[in-house]
C-alpha cells in the first residue's frame, strides 16, 4: 500500500474541468514527479491533497485513512506538508521564526515531546540557512525564501512532502543544493511529491513521473519512459513550444 | 384576518426596502470585493438631501427624486469608487474595513454637521394621506409604491446583469479582473458603475424608509445591519436569495410587532434586534469558507520592541503621568484620563487587529460589559469587579466570535457590528440593566490597601494600567502565541497546512482582546464614576477602531496616540458646538487616508525619527511585492 493514494479525483471550476479522473501514488523513501504544461492542474491536485480544494469526485487516502472529510490542519497533523508555487512565507518573521512557528504548532498538538528550538536549529542547519537565520523573510531573495518554506514544512515532521515548483527562482548553485537535500530527505524515508518545470531537475531526481495535461493524466512511468512518450512530447510541444 | 393582512403587507413593505438596500450591497460587494459598511450612511445622507430639496426648498417630488436618486447618489458612489475603493485592490480585509468604516463615520459627521440632529425633521410619505383598500386592509400609496419599487429594482437588476454587455462584465469582474481586461472590458469602469448603482439603491432605500421610521442619522445609517443580514442569506452573492432574506426579515419584524407581546420589559429591545438574530442564525448554517492564498499589499509589520524597551516605555509613561498630573486642573485631568482610558480600549485592538489581522467593531460594547461588571461586583473598588469584567467580556466575546470563526475575516467584523447594535437595543438601553433612564455608580479600584479615590491617583493608576498592559501585549507578541498571530496575519493558508487550527487561534486572540477591553471599560467607568446607556454604544466603537488604526494599530504607542486624540476631539467638539459631528468628521477623514498609507501615524513618526537619528535603529523595510510569473494557468486552460 503506498503512503499516498489519489483515486480518480476530479475538480470542476464552473464549466472547466481542472482535474479529471486523476490517479496518483507516492511511496515512502522515494521522489515522485508531477509535471505538465501550465494550467494542467498540478497545483489544483496539491490543493486537493492538502484540503484547500474540495474535489468534485474521487478519493484521497493517506496512510490507509480517507481524507475527504478532514480540514487542512487535520491533514497536516497526519504528516502532510507542502510548499507553495507562489511563496506563502511569513514575511514579517525571520527565517528562524518561520521554522520555529511550525515546530511550535507541532509541539502544541503532538504527543511526542518536541523541543521546538532544538528542532529549529537542526532544520536551519539542514536547509543551510544558519547565516540568514535572523533575517526577515520579506527581505530575502526568492531562492532563500523557498528554502525557508521548505524548512518550515520540514519542521512539522512530515511523512509526505509536496513541493510546488521547488527550484523556480533558484540559482544553479541553489538548485544543486536543493537536489542534494531532497535526495537525503527521501533516503531518510520521506515521501516527496514534486511539481516542477525544470525537466532536467525532475528527470535526475524522480523514480517515477506523472504527466498531467488539461487536467488528465496522460502518462506515468520512469524518467526514461516519459522522455520517449509521444503523448508527453505532443503536450509540451503543442501548448508551449518548448519543454521549459 | 384583516389584522394579519395588514401586518403581512407592512412586512412586505419593510422587506422591499431591505431588499433594495441589500441588493445595493450585493452589487458593490460582488463587483469590487469590498463590503460597503457605509451603505446605510450613503442612504442617510441622500435621504436628508431629499428632505432638503423636497421639504425645505419645496421642490416638486419628481424633480427632487431625479436629482437625488439619479444624479447626486450615483455621482457620490462613483467618486467614492474612484478616490477610495480603487486604491484598496489587494488590500487586507482589515484595511478595506477601516476605510469603509471611515467613510461611514465621515458621512455621519457630514450629515450631522449639515443637518443638526437637534432639529426635528419629518419626511412625508408619498401621496400622504391617500390610501386604498385590499381585502379590507388599508394600504397607503407610499407603501404600495415601496412594493412596486422593490419589484422594479429586481427587474432592473435582472435585466442589467443578464441582458446587457456591461452587466455581464460586472459579473465577470470579480471572478477575474485581469482576464476580463484581456477580453476587452474595462474593469475600472465596471466597478465605478457598480458603486454608482449601489449608492442609488441606498438612496432609494433611505428615502422610502425615512417616512416609515424617522429621518434620523443613526437609524438610517444602521440600515446597513438589516441589509447585511438579508444579503447574508444569499451569501452576499445571490440576488434572489437576498430578496428572500429581506422578505423574511421584514415579515418577522412586522409579525413581531403585531403578535408578540412579551410581558416582561426585559425583552423590550428584541424587535430591533431581529436582524442580528437572523444574521447569527444564517452564519451558523453557512458552510466553512475556503481558504485562499491572498497577498497583502503595502502594510508594514513593525519591529517588536524588546522587553527592556517596553519596560522603559511603561515606566516613562507613569513618571510623565505623575509629573503632568501636578499641573493639570481637575477638569483637564479627567479629560486626559479619559484619553488614557480610551487608549486602554484601543490597546485591546493591538493583538487582535494589529497582530492577528482580525477586526472588531464592538470594543466599546465589551468595555460597557466591563463597566457593568465593575458596577455590580466591584463594590467599594473590589478587585473582584475588575476580574469579572475581563472574564465576562471574554466569555461574551467567545460566544459572538464562534459562529463567524469558520468564515473569512470580513464576517467576524460584521458580526461584531451586528452584535454591538443588538447590545445597544437589548442591554445598554434596558432599564433592568442601568436602571430606569439612570446610570450605575462605578467605584474606583482599591488594591493592596490603596484606594485610588482622588482624581490624581486614579489618573496615575490609568497610566500604570496602560503601561502594564502594553508590556503584557508586547511580551505576548514576542512569545509563541504572538508568533502564531503574526504568521496567521501573513498567510492563513500556510498556517492551516502547517497544522494550525485557525479557528482556535482566532478565538483565543478575540477573547484576549475582549477581556482587555472589558478591563479597560471597568477602569473607564471608575474614572467617570458611573456607567450609563449612551457611553458604550456601537457608534463609539467605530472611532475607537479608526483612531487606533490611525495612531498605528501594531504598537502600544499608536493606541496611546489614538486614545489621547479621541479625548482631544471631544474637547474640540465642546469648543465648536456649532459644527455637529466634528469628531466623526475628523476621524472619518483621517481613516479614509488609511487607503493611501495603511501604517498609521506612529509608524510615520518613528520613520521620521529614524531619518533624523539613523544610528538608533535599523530601518524597517517595507514589504516588497514579490515578483512571480503571472498566474496564467486558468487563461491557458480555458484557451484550450
Amino acid at each position: 500500500m503506498p503512503l499516498l493514494q489519489v483515486d480518480s479525483v476530479g475538480v470542476r471550476f464552473g464549466g472547466l474541468l481542472a482535474l479529471q479522473d486523476v490517479n496518483l501514488e507516492a511511496d515512502e523513501g522515494s521522489i515522485t514527479g508531477l509535471i505538465g504544461p501550465n494550467g494542467a492542474g498540478k497545483t489544483t491536485l496539491f490543493n486537493v491533497i492538502t484540503g484547500l480544494q474540495e474535489p468534485t469526485g474521487g478519493r484521497v487516502t493517506f496512510d490507509d485513512a480517507e481524507l475527504q472529510k478532514e480540514k487542512p490542519h487535520q491533514r497536516a497533523r497526519r504528516g502532510i506538508a507542502r510548499t507553495f508555487q507562489r511563496l506563502e512565507v511569513f514575511g514579517s518573521l525571520t527565517a528562524r521564526e518561520n521554522i520555529l512557528v511550525a515546530a511550535e504548532i507541532r509541539s502544541g498538538w503532538s504527543k511526542d515531546k518536541v523541543d521546538a528550538r532544538a528542532v529549529t536549529d537542526e532544520i536551519l542547519d539542514t536547509v543551510g540557512l544558519e547565516r540568514q537565520a535572523d533575517q526577515r523573510v520579506d527581505t530575502m531573495p526568492t531562492g532563500l525564501a523557498r528554502l525557508v518554506e521548505l524548512g518550515r514544512a520540514l519542521a512539522t515532521a512530515p511523512r509526505l512532502l509536496l513541493l510546488d515548483e521547488a527550484s523556480s527562482g533558484l540559482t544553479s548553485t541553489e538548485t544543486d543544493f536543493m537536489a542534494g537535500l531532497l535526495r537525503r530527505l527521501s533516503a531518510a524515508g520521506l515521501a516527496v511529491l514534486l511539481v516542477e518545470h525544470d525537466i532536467e531537475f525532475v528527470m535526475s531526481l524522480c523514480t517515477k513521473i506523472h504527466v498531467l495535461d488539461f487536467g488528465r493524466l496522460i502518462a506515468v512511468g520512469k524518467p526514461k519512459e516519459i522522455q520517449k512518450n509521444e503523448a508527453v512530447q505532443a503536450a509540451y510541444l503543442g501548448s508551449e513550444g518548448d519543454a521549459a | 384576518m384583516t389584522a394579519f393582512l395588514t401586518f403581512t403587507i407592512f412586512g412586505i413593505v419593510t422587506g422591499a426596502i431591505y431588499a433594495v438596500a441589500a441588493t445595493g450591497l450585493v452589487v458593490t460587494y460582488s463587483t469590487s470585493g469590498i463590503f460597503n459598511i457605509a451603505h446605510g450612511a450613503i442612504g442617510m445622507v441622500m435621504a436628508f438631501l431629499y428632505w432638503e430639496l423636497r421639504v425645505n426648498h419645496h421642490w416638486p417630488t419628481p424633480i427632487a427624486i431625479i436629482v437625488v436618486v439619479f444624479i447626486a447618489a450615483p455621482l457620490l458612489g462613483a467618486v467614492i469608487e474612484r478616490t477610495l475603493m480603487r486604491r484598496l485592490r489587494g488590500a487586507s480585509v482589515a484595511q478595506s474595513l477601516v476605510v469603509t468604516v471611515g467613510l461611514l463615520v465621515l458621512l455621519l459627521g457630514l450629515g450631522e454637521a449639515i443637518w443638526k440632529p437637534t432639529t426635528a425633521r419629518e419626511l412625508p410619505p408619498f401621496f400622504d394621506p391617500k390610501k386604498f383598500k385590499v381585502f379590507g386592509a388599508f394600504v397607503s400609496w407610499h407603501n404600495a409604491i415601496t412594493i412596486l419599487v422593490g419589484i422594479a429594482v429586481a427587474v432592473f437588476l435582472w435585466f442589467l446583469l443578464s441582458r446587457t454587455r456591461i452587466g455581464i462584465a460586472m459579473r465577470a469582474v470579480v471572478d477575474d479582473r485581469n482576464l476580463l481586461s484581456l477580453n476587452g472590458a474595462r474593469p475600472d469602469r465596471v466597478s465605478m458603475l457598480a458603486w454608482a448603482i449601489g449608492a442609488s439603491l441606498a438612496a432609494v432605500a433611505g428615502i422610502l424608509l425615512a417616512p416609515l421610521l424617522q429621518l434620523n442619522h443613526i437609524v438610517l445609517t444602521l440600515l446597513v445591519v438589516n441589509a447585511y443580514a438579508a444579503a447574508m442569506v444569499g451569501r452576499l452573492r445571490s440576488l434572489p436569495l437576498t430578496y428572500v432574506g429581506a422578505l423574511i426579515l421584514g415579515l418577522a419584524q412586522s409579525y413581531y410587532v403585531g403578535y408578540v407581546h412579551l410581558q416582561s420589559t426585559w425583552w423590550i429591545g428584541l424587535g430591533p434586534s431581529i436582524p442580528t438574530i437572523l444574521l447569527f442564525a444564517v452564519l451558523l448554517l453557512l458552510p466553512e469558507s475556503r481558504l485562499r492564498a491572498a497577498r497583502l499589499a503595502g502594510a508594514v509589520a513593525p519591529r517588536v520592541p524588546s522587553r527592556r524597551m517596553s519596560a522603559t516605555g511603561a515606566v516613562t509613561l507613569v513618571v510623565v503621568a505623575l509629573v503632568v498630573s501636578r499641573f493639570l486642573g481637575s477638569g483637564d485631568i479627567i479629560r486626559v484620563g479619559q484619553g488614557l482610558a480610551f487608549a486602554l480600549i484601543m490597546l485591546s485592538l493591538v493583538p487582535l487587529t494589529g497582530y492577528g489581522g482580525q477586526v472588531s467593531l464592538c470594543q466599546m460594547t465589551f468595555a460597557g460589559l466591563g463597566a457593568f461588571a465593575m458596577a455590580k461586583l466591584g463594590v467599594n473598588g473590589s478587585i473582584v469587579g475588575l476580574i469579572v469584567a475581563a472574564a465576562l467580556a471574554a466569555g461574551v466575546g467567545a460566544l459572538i466570535a464562534l459562529p463567524a470563526l469558520r468564515l473569512q475575516g470580513l464576517y467576524l467584523a460584521l458580526s461584531t457590528m451586528a452584535f454591538a447594535a443588538l447590545m445597544d437595543f437589548m442591554f445598554f438601553t434596558n432599564q433592568h440593566v442601568f436602571g430606569n433612564g439612570g446610570t450605575l455608580a462605578v467605584a474606583r479600584l482599591k488594591i493592596f490597601g490603596l484606594h485610588f479615590t482622588s482624581e490624581r491617583s486614579y489618573f496615575v493608576l490609568l497610566a500604570a494600567a496602560f503601561g502594564g498592559l502594553s508590556m503584557l501585549v508586547m511580551w505576548m507578541r514576542r512569545g509563541q502565541f504572538g508568533r502564531r498571530l503574526a504568521a496567521m496575519r501573513d498567510s492563513q493558508v500556510a498556517c492551516a497546512t502547517l497544522g494550525m487550527s485557525l479557528a482556535r487561534t482566532k478565538l483565543m486572540v478575540f477573547m484576549f482582546s475582549a477581556a482587555m477591553a472589558g478591563l479597560a471599560g471597568a477602569l473607564y467607568g471608575g474614572l467617570k464614576g458611573s456607567a450609563g446607556p449612551i457611553d458604550f454604544q456601537m457608534f463609539q466603537s467605530l472611532p475607537i477602531l479608526l483612531l487606533a488604526v490611525l495612531g498605528g494599530i501594531t504598537t502600544a504607542s499608536g493606541a496611546l496616540i489614538g486614545g489621547l486624540a479621541f479625548s482631544f476631539l471631544g474637547v474640540l467638539q465642546a469648543h465648536f458646538p456649532s459644527i455637529g459631528g466634528l469628531t466623526y468628521l475628523l476621524t472619518g477623514l483621517g481613516a479614509i487616508s488609511i487607503g493611501r498609507n495603511p501604517n498609521g501615524l506612529s509608524f510615520a513618526i518613528s520613520q521620521r525619527f529614524r531619518q533624523l537619528f539613523p544610528r538608533f535603529s535599523p530601518a524597517t523595510t517595507a514589504r516588497p511585492e514579490p515578483v512571480f510569473e503571472e498566474e496564467v494557468e486558468r487563461v491557458a486552460a480555458s484557451a484550450g
